[in-house]
């Protein structure tokens, strides 16, 4: 299987201008996911097709909360086992092994989670395989987990950064050595046709049993019920692998298995239901929206809507505010404001001017979003593409200004660790959504779940049996529908279950959870999630500040991470992986000639996107007008993003009505109306409408609306309607708790309703409202 | 490591250079810096290979990418230890003195050059004989 699809892009030798063959051939992921975590293992393909030796470069992105654990290399007649030794001697070692003639693979972890896999010295002919293992995390809620693995790199928005876009539509991008050192970026394509094949095949691991398997990104088959993998052959490496497992956690869970050094590891999970429901209160909240370039077309469309159904989520009771950043910041007020109508009319047609342009100085942003909050306490909303480098400076701007801070993450080049480590760093939760999906549905939705924490203050006060050990502290605020995982060991052979004492600050006294259940995991699994998750979480604390306090800083920080790497036997920043394979014949000769493994573009990338993030590069005070080279290849490309957006949904779907309903909540939570009666009904209306589309008070991403406008209800009927039409709101409302859906027109109804509307058909929605509870063979009460 | 010293392996190179020698590989492979000056076993680096790679650091630092580095016309940059050869007229006004002037300087400097000149000229020729007529 070899890459040499005709009339594609070759690299090619710059002495002679020969096409030098990819050497990367295919890289196929396989493992085991846990509702902790997963244990995988990815396998490089290497062949060569050169007439020289070559030295391949493959640069890729670490998943969440992911650390590298080791490598095997293999080839004809030999096979070895990479060490873990400090970046400076691994490197030594790596060249010496290469000037030496010797097969060398080294993998380096840089800022943001990057890693350069090199291999050198690949003879030509030979095919080398370099097999993986990553501990990484998952997207864990009460009903299932996310989990996402990243096949591609999208290029991201640096202030210093260097790129160039060539006539062959590739784009390159180099970024400063004085903060990446030697980090070798790939060329990104436009196309990934002629690229390394991708291919999957993993086993969910789910005790408690699997309900619904499904990936919005690649077209899955599931064998029994528990092994994934790629329906087709292979595929191209355009976009990310997200899988979609649900599973009901109903209780606190257990997973846990022993270890040889008699220790019994566990990760405890809790589901925020454990902790009951509160009444929403009064917040202050700043939505923060991305502007920059990458954002163009539909994302900054949706994030524009699923904002201004947010606003409408908000009662006369809350404050507000809306920032929206690229490499500048554009407030919509200087303070928060009240959530009144004239307000939030007002934030609706402030969004409607903003477009995509700039940079992301998502740092700036999160800076001008907490002097809006300061002191008082609050919430940062975030939506974001996430598509930025140097990311350890923006979390420690993030930490410092002492906000909640959510993320929603949109496109398939989101980058996952950083928006998950920027939530979790700030006591926020985090989402994503792919291309495929609704960006305003999964921000409603997220909105909804960070309205209000179920638990504040959680702290682990202690484990039992005694000496039982926990780590990292979780997060002190519990979200509806996020669990809480909390990863610990204790003594092995005790049986008789793990007990977890907790507080919260409603608590007066402290909270026991019970954890019963035989092991059913592998320890060692655990234990190593638990430590990819620790050095991820001291790899985004590094200090970044460049003073001399920072340095020293930093260089603590570097110790500690290394000892974390040295404990669990993973690498990190601090700690890389190494092997050096003596063949037979091995001298010392020219060097290798060195290639990048090339990548394709993120699949829902087009031109456009990359040219505005070149120009924020090339002139942040004022955009140039594209090059000739960079101009020549966007309409090729613009008519592949038109036909893309031709295969969107007809225009308006059912989603796309609520929301435009949704928008109109008045902030004491009913409907627009003239008179309160008309009020009354066409609140009854759109709550049977978002009932009949999936939403209740429980779930959907409407939740916070049918919320309202039930308060509302409960508030106004006594006072505002006649018997007949009290009785039939009642039924309604009864309806909706008990979670009932009635047949019915209720959205065009609610629609027609509307105050613009000139003929509202009053007395016809009351007639439909009363034959939902009593068809008309039985006779109504209202004709 | 010495600044006189004329040869380097790779990671001798790397060090004076101040990046890695996977670095300079990439260089080498995207023609930016020439290949060892000696190949196979022993190969080794000069310092033009030095100029070179701070060239390409000097012109990163500028703003430029490797592949608009490459499009340059004098492009690898060349370090050769023989110097440009330059042009220079000489003017002997008297048999004990000579002038040299650079003969591709600016045709207005050219002109004041040679004003001088003929003036210097013209002095030492007078003192000249107004010696010899001392003399006599």
């Amino acid at each position: 299987m070899r890459n040499e699809e005709p009339g594609i892009f070759m690299p090619r030798c710059a002495r002679s201008g020969d096409e030098l063959p990819l050497a990367m051939q295919q890289l196929f992921l396989t493992g085991r996911i846990l509702p902790a975590g997963a244990r995988l293992v990815v396998q490089h393909r290497f062949q060569s097709a050169a007439r020289k030796p070559l030295e391949v470069v493959y640069t890729f992105l670490l998943p969440r909360d992911a650390a590298l654990r080791r490598f095997e290399v293999q080839g004809p007649g030999f096979k070895a086992h990479s060490e873990l030794q400090p970046p400076r001697q691994a490197q030594e070692n790596y060249e010496r092994g290469v000037a030496a003639g010797h097969l060398s693979v080294l993998a380096r972890g840089y800022r943001d989670g990057m890693v350069n896999l090199s291999l050198g010295n690949l003879n030509p002919q030979e095919e080398v395989l370099v097999a993986l293992e990553i501990l990484a995390g998952v997207d864990l809620r009460d009903d299932g987990f996310r989990f996402r693995f990243p096949f591609t790199l999208a290029p991201s928005y640096h202030p210093d950064a260097r790129a160039i876009l060539l006539e062959d539509q590739e784009l390159q991008m180099e970024l400063p050595a004085d903060r990446f050192d030697d980090l070798l970026l790939p060329a990104f394509r436009k196309s990934a046709r002629g690229l390394h094949q991708i291919g999957f095949e993993v086993d969910l691991d789910v005790p408690w049993g699997i309900e619904e398997i499904g990936s919005p990104s690649h077209s899955i088959r599931v064998c029994g019920s528990r092994r994934v993998i790629l329906a087709p052959a292979a595929d191209l490496p355009d976009r990310d692998l997200v899988l979609d497992v649900r599973s009901e956690m109903g209780e606190t869970r257990l997973l846990s298995g022993q270890t040889g050094d008699g220790r019994r590891h566990f990760a405890a999970l809790i589901p925020s239901t454990h902790f009951g429901v509160r009444k929403e209160a009064a917040r202050n909240v700043v939505f923060l929206m991305d502007r920059s370039g990458s954002m163009s077309g539909e994302p900054i469309a949706q994030a524009r809507k699923a904002l201004a159904a947010c606003l409408a989520v908000l009662g006369a009771e809350d404050r507000f505010g809306l920032v929206a950043f690229d490499d500048r910041c554009e407030t919509f007020s200087a303070e928060l404001k009240e959530a009144d109508p004239r307000n939030r009319r007002a934030a609706r047609d402030f969004l409607t001017k903003i477009d995509a342009r700039g940079g992301t100085e998502l740092a700036a942003g999160i800076r001008e979003a907490a002097a809006m909050i300061s002191g008082r306490g609050g919430d940062i909303f975030i939506l974001t593409d996430g598509q930025v480098f140097e990311t350890e400076g923006i979390l420690q701007t993030a930490r410092r200004a002492g906000c909640r801070l959510h993320s929603l993450g949109i496109g398939s080049a989101s980058q996952d660790r950083f928006l998950a480590l920027l939530a979790r760093e700030t006591d926020g939760i985090s989402r994503f959504v792919t291309p495929r999906e609704r960006v305003d549905q999964a921000a409603l939705d997220l909105f909804a779940s960070v309205a209000c924490p179920v638990a504040v203050g959680f702290r682990v006060e202690g484990l039992e049996p005694s000496g039982g050990r926990w780590s990292p502290e979780p997060s002190p605020s519990v979200f509806p529908g996020c669990p809480v995982l909390l990863y610990g060991d204790c003594v092995a052979g005790t049986d008789d279950g793990i007990t977890i004492r907790y507080s919260t600050a409603a608590q007066e006294a402290p909270g026991r959870i019970v954890l019963s259940g035989a092991d059913s995991c592998c320890g060692e699994t655990l234990r190593l999630l638990r430590g990819a998750r620790r050095i991820t979480d001291a790899e985004a604390r590094l200090e970044s500040d460049d003073s001399a306090i920072g340095r020293r800083t930093a260089a603590r920080q570097e110790e500690y991470l290394a000892a974390l790497s040295r404990e669990y036997s993973l690498a990190s920043r601090s700690m890389s992986l190494v092997a050096v394979v003596e063949r037979a014949g091995d001298r010392p000769g020219e060097p290798p000639v060195t290639q990048v493994v090339p990548l394709g573009l993120s699949q829902d990338m087009v031109l456009e996107e990359t040219q505005q993030i070149m120009y924020c590069l090339s002139a942040p005070e004022a955009a140039a007008p594209p090059s000739p080279v960079a101009f020549s290849c966007a309409l090729p490309m613009m008519e592949e993003s038109a036909a893309c957006m031709n295969e969107l949904p007809a225009w308006p779907t059912d989603f796309d009505r609520l929301m435009d309903l949704s928008i109109r909540i008045e902030p004491d939570g009913g409907m627009p109306g003239e008179k309160e009666e008309e009020r009354i009904l066409v609140s009854l209306l759109l709550l049977l409408a978002f009932l009949a589309n999936g939403d209740d008070l429980r779930s959907g991403a409407f939740r916070s609306h049918v919320a309202r406008l039930v308060d509302f209800l409960e508030r106004e009927l006594p006072a505002g309607l006649p018997e007949e039409k009290l009785r039939v709101a009642k039924e309604t409302l009864r309806r909706v708790r008990e979670r009932k859906p009635a047949a019915g027109p209720w959205m065009d109804l609610a629609e027609g309703m509307l105050p613009e509307k000139a003929h509202r058909p009053v007395e016809e929605a009351w007639a439909a409202l009363s034959e939902k509870d009593h068809p008309p063979d039985s006779g109504t009460l209202l004709r | 490591m010495p600044e006189n010293k004329q040869s380097w392996t790779l990671l001798e190179l790397a060090e004076e250079a101040g990046i890695s020698a996977r670095t300079i590989r990439f260089y080498i492979s995207r023609g930016l810096v020439d290949g060892p000056e000696v190949a196979g076993r022993g190969a080794t680096y000069g310092r033009g290979h030095l100029e070179q790679i701070r060239t390409v650091l000097a012109r990163q630092s500028q703003g430029l990418t490797l592949a608009e580095m490459a499009r340059l016309p004098d492009h690898p940059p060349r370090h050769s230890a023989l110097p440009q050869p330059e042009a220079w007229v000489c003017y002997t006004l008297e048999g004990d003195v000579a002038v040299w002037v650079r003969q591709d300087i600016a045709p207005w400097r050219n002109r004041e050059v040679l004003r001088a000149l003929d003036e210097f000229a013209l002095k030492i020729k007078r003192k000249k004989q107004e010696d010899e007529d001392h003399e006599k």
